[in-house]
């Protein structure tokens, strides 16, 4: 796949991996990687970028006596996630054209 | 290579990043390598699949343009209002202080007028009657009073006029604007 469209894909994912609960990076990629292959270390700029985009945030608690950090979505990050649901019907009209 | 070799590797390649961010990177594989080591993976396995420090570097750099701009343009953002509303609250106090001036000018100017008119009144009765000229300098101060009191009325005004010509040229032409651009969608 296209390098620039999975990284779109990437980021949708993950928000959706935090729809339900909150997250930390290893799930994260468990979880991502069960429908789209992501490598441990493409996760991190792709957080980073949501962060930036004010699309999650993050929070540290303790697990097993040390800081984990927690990935939870925004209000901006479900709005995003609406808004792909959108994005889906334009690409699915694009792909049904092109495999006429 | 063991975690600890990993990080140690990791934090010295990072010596060009801030060290907020430095702390921040080498924290997230920290933790990363833990979580798979406590879920059960082999730790150096795991790390050998994060692939070396350089890519791992040139992967967070590719994207490091992409957050410090998306940063830059919430300051571009935030400054942008913040600049709009000074604007508005200058224009505002600018508003009052003219309106506060204007009526006292007017007020000035009014009862110049008046106390004049009556001077000149009372002087030509004074006159026809014949009154005393301590009651004439008088009448001819309520004229002087009153014409001082005009001008200092009419200098408020001419202040006002000279202060606020540019702004309302400016409020012409964006009026002017507003009207043409309304007439060219129609």
């Amino acid at each position: 796949m296209d390098v620039q469209l999975k990284k779109g894909f990437l980021e949708v994912l993950v928000l959706a991996s935090l729809k339900d609960t909150d997250s930390y990076g290893y799930k994260i990629i468990q979880d991502v990687s069960e429908i789209m292959e992501i490598s441990e270390s493409t996760l991190y700029p792709i957080l980073k970028r949501l962060e930036a985009q004010e699309y999650v945030t993050t929070y540290s608690s303790e697990y097993n006596s040390r800081l984990r950090r927690y990935y939870k979505i925004t209000k901006a990050g479900i709005q995003k996630l609406r808004e792909s649901e959108n994005d889906f019907q334009e690409i699915k009209k694009i792909y049904d054209f092109i495999l006429k | 290579m063991n975690k600890y070799e990993f990080l140690y590797r990791l934090d010295k390649n990072l010596s060009s990043f801030e060290k907020a961010e430095r702390e921040e990177i080498t924290h997230y594989y920290d933790e990363l390598i833990q979580d798979a080591v406590d879920t059960g993976e082999n730790e150096i396995e795991f790390i050998n699949r994060l692939g070396s420090i350089e890519t791992i570097i040139r992967t967070i750099r590719r994207d490091s343009d992409f957050v410090n701009n998306v940063k830059e343009k919430k300051n571009f953002e935030l400054k942008k209002v913040f600049s709009t509303t000074s604007k508005i609250i200058a224009h505002g106090i600018f508003l009052f202080i003219l309106f506060i001036i204007g009526t006292i000018a007017f007020s000035f100017a009014t009862s110049g007028i008046s106390m004049f008119v009556v001077g000149v009144g009372k002087l030509l009765v004074g006159i026809k009657n014949s009154v005393s000229s301590t009651t004439m300098i008088l009448y001819i101060g309520n004229m002087i009073l009153g014409l001082g009191l005009t001008m200092l009325g009419l200098t408020g005004f001419w202040w006002l006029f000279k202060q606020s010509k540019d702004k309302l040229e400016k409020l012409l032409e964006w009026i002017q604007k507003a009207i043409d651009k309304k007439g060219e969608e129609k």
